[in-house]
C-alpha cells in the first residue's frame, strides 16, 4: 500500500475517542501505517480498529489496556508485537485531567494524574525504543498542552506539571535518541474541539477569544501535525515542541 | 493534488540553499512561485528548470533591504500569478560574510531582520485580497537558542522572532498565520564559507549534534511547506526548531 507511512507500525494511545487520538490513527492508517489501538474504554478501542481496517484496507489492533498498568501493556505490546510487529512510531496521546486547587488537591488523585499524563509516556517510550534502535528509525510523538508552558493558569497544575516533565522527557529522548536514527517530540495543542469543551464552552470562551486565530483546533489538524512529525517531512526535527495552539498565551 | 495547489507563493533568497529548495518543492506541491534574489540569474535559473519540469514560477530581482524593490516584487507576483497567499522570508545576509566592523551591524540588520519586516507588512494586503494567508520566516538557533560571536546576526535573527510573534498575534483573525523556522547548520554553499573558515568545525559538530550531521537544505525548505500549506493551520506564532536536537546539548 502507497503512503508516507506504508509499512510503518505506529502505537497511538487514548485512541478510541472523537479526540486527537481517533484522528492520528485514522489519518496515519490513511498513510498506510498499521496501527496499534491501546485504549482503555472496550467499545470504542474495537470500534476504532474496526472502523481502520474497513476503511483504510490496513491492519489494526484493539489493545484494551490502562496505560498506568505496566503488566498489561507488557502484554499489549507483546501481543500486538507478535500480530503487527514491532513499533515504528508511538503516539503518547492518552491523557487524564482533574482540575482542581493546590489547597484542597486530593494527593491521589494527583498521583493518577502523573501516573497516566507522565510516566505511563515514559514507560512506553522505554519499552519501544530499543526496538526502534535495534531497526534503526523510530519517531516518538508526545501529545502535550500548553498548559506545560504556563502552569495550567491556575486550574490545573497536576495535569501542567506532567506536560511540563513529558516536554523535558521529550528532550531527552531526543538526545538519546538521535544517534539511532529515533527522532523525539512534542505538539502541545491549546484548545481542541471535544464534547466536554462543547458542553462547557462557556467556560472556555475567554480563552478562545484570547487566541489569535480566535477559535479551537479540530482534531484532524493536530493529526496533521503528528503525521508531519511521524514522517521524514520532519526529519531534521527532533526534541522540539511545536505550538499547536493558534498562538494561545502569546497575546496580551 | 499537491499540497499548495492553487496557492501563490513569494520565496526570497531563492538563488540557492534553503530558498531555492523551497522554490522547487513548493512548485511540485502545485504553488506558482516567485523565485526572489538579488542574484537574478541564479533566480533565473532556478525559476526555468521549475518551468522546464512543468512547474509554475518566475524569477524576480530583488534587493530585500530596498522597500520600493520589496513593494515592486510583492506587486509583480499578484500582477504575474493574480494572487498572493505565501510569503517565505528566507533572504538575509551570511554570517560569515563581511567580517566585522560596526557598519556591518546597520547592514546586516537591514538585510535580515528589516527586510522581513518590510516584506511581510507590505504583504497584508495582498494576503488579505486572496482570502488569508501564510508568512513563513527563516530565522535561525541564533534567534533564539544560542549565542555567537556574530553579534549582529544573532540580534536580526532574534528580532525575526520577535516579529514572527508580534505578526502572529495581531493579524490572525484576518486569516494570516505568521511563522518562523529555526534551522541550526544546514549543507549550503553559504554555510560551506563558514566552515572553509573554520576547519574542523564540521567534525566538532556532527560530533556533538544528536543526529551526527547537519541540515539538507531540503529539510528546512519541507517544515516551510508545512507552514506554509493548510496542514499547519492552527499553528501561529511558532518558531520551529529544526537543528536535529543541537541546541539541546549546545
Amino acid at each position: 500500500m502507497a503512503g508516507e507511512l506504508a509499512g510503518r507500525v505506529a502505537l497511538v494511545t487514548g485512541a478510541g475517542g472523537a479526540g486527537c487520538g481517533g484522528a492520528i490513527a485514522r489519518r496515519f492508517a490513511a498513510e498506510g501505517a498499521s496501527i496499534i489501538v491501546m485504549e482503555s474504554h472496550e467499545r470504542r478501542a474495537l470500534a476504532i480498529a474496526e472502523e481502520l481496517r474497513q476503511s483504510y484496507g490496513v491492519k489494526a489492533m484493539a489493545c484494551v489496556v490502562d496505560i498506568a498498568d505496566r503488566t498489561a501493556v507488557d502484554a499489549a505490546l507483546a501481543e500486538a508485537g507478535g500480530e503487527l510487529g514491532p513499533v515504528d512510531i508511538l503516539v503518547n496521546n492518552a491523557a487524564i485531567n482533574v482540575q482542581g486547587s493546590i489547597f484542597n488537591y486530593a494527593p491521589e488523585t494527583f498521583d493518577k494524574v502523573l501516573a497516566v499524563d507522565f510516566t505511563a509516556c515514559w514507560y512506553l517510550i522505554r519499552q519501544t525504543i530499543g526496538g526502534m534502535r535495534d531497526r534503526g528509525w523510530g519517531s516518538i510523538i508526545n501529545v502535550s498542552s500548553v498548559a506545560g508552558y504556563i502552569g495550567g493558569g491556575g486550574i490545573e497544575a497536576p495535569y501542567a506539571a506532567s506536560k511540563a516533565a513529558l516536554h523535558d522527557l521529550t528532550r531527552g529522548t531526543a538526545v538519546e535518541g538521535g544517534p539511532h536514527g529515533i527522532r523525539c517530540n512534542g505538539i502541545a495543542v491549546g484548545m481542541v474541539w471535544s464534547k466536554f469543551l462543547e458542553r462547557d464552552y462557556e467556560f472556555y470562551r475567554p480563552a478562545v477569544e484570547q487566541t489569535p486565530l480566535r477559535r479551537v483546533a479540530q482534531p484532524e489538524e493536530i493529526a496533521e501535525i503528528a503525521l508531519f512529525l511521524a514522517s521524514e517531512r520532519s526529519s531534521f526535527i527532533t526534541g522540539e515542541i511545536v505550538n499547536a495552539s493558534g498562538g494561545f498565551y502569546l497575546g496580551l | 493534488m499537491g499540497r499548495l495547489a492553487g496557492k501563490v507563493a513569494i520565496i526570497t533568497g531563492a538563488a540557492s540553499g534553503v530558498g531555492a529548495a523551497a522554490a522547487r518543492i513548493f512548485a511540485r506541491e502545485g504553488a506558482s512561485v516567485v523565485a526572489a534574489d538579488l542574484n537574478g540569474d541564479g533566480a533565473k535559473a532556478v525559476a526555468e528548470e521549475i518551468t522546464a519540469g512543468g512547474g509554475k514560477a518566475s524569477a524576480f530581482t530583488v534587493d530585500v533591504s530596498d522597500r520600493a524593490q520589496i513593494d515592486a516584487c510583492l506587486a509583480y507576483a499578484e500582477s504575474t500569478f493574480g494572487r498572493l497567499d505565501i510569503v517565505v522570508n528566507n533572504a538575509g545576509m551570511s554570517s560569515a560574510l563581511p567580517p566585522g566592523g560596526e557598519d556591518v551591524w546597520e547592514k546586516g540588520i537591514s538585510t535580515t531582520l528589516s527586510s522581513v519586516y518590510w516584506m511581510s507588512k507590505g504583504a497584508l494586503p495582498y494576503l488579505e485580497r486572496a482570502g488569508g494567508g501564510a508568512i513563513v520566516n527563516i530565522a535561525s538557533l541564533a534567534g533564539n537558542e544560542v549565542g555567537t560571536p556574530v553579534t549582529w546576526y544573532c540580534g536580526a535573527k532574534a528580532g525575526v522572532v520577535g516579529v514572527t510573534r508580534s505578526f502572529a498575534t495581531t493579524h490572525a483573525r484576518k486569516g494570516i498565520r505568521t511563522n518562523a523556522v529555526c534551522p541550526g547548520a544546514i549543507d549550503t554553499p553559504r554555510v560551506r564559507v563558514i566552515l572553509d573558515q573554520m576547519p574542523g568545525q564540521e567534525d566538532i559538530h556532527n560530533a556533538r549534534n544528536p543526529m551526527g550531521r547537519m541540515a539538507s537544505a531540503e529539510e528546512i525548505a519541507n517544515v516551510a511547506l508545512f507552514l506554509a500549506s493548510d496542514e499547519s493551520s492552527c499553528i501561529n506564532g511558532h518558531a520551529v526548531i529544526a537543528d536535529g536536537g543541537y541546541s539541546l546539548v549546545s
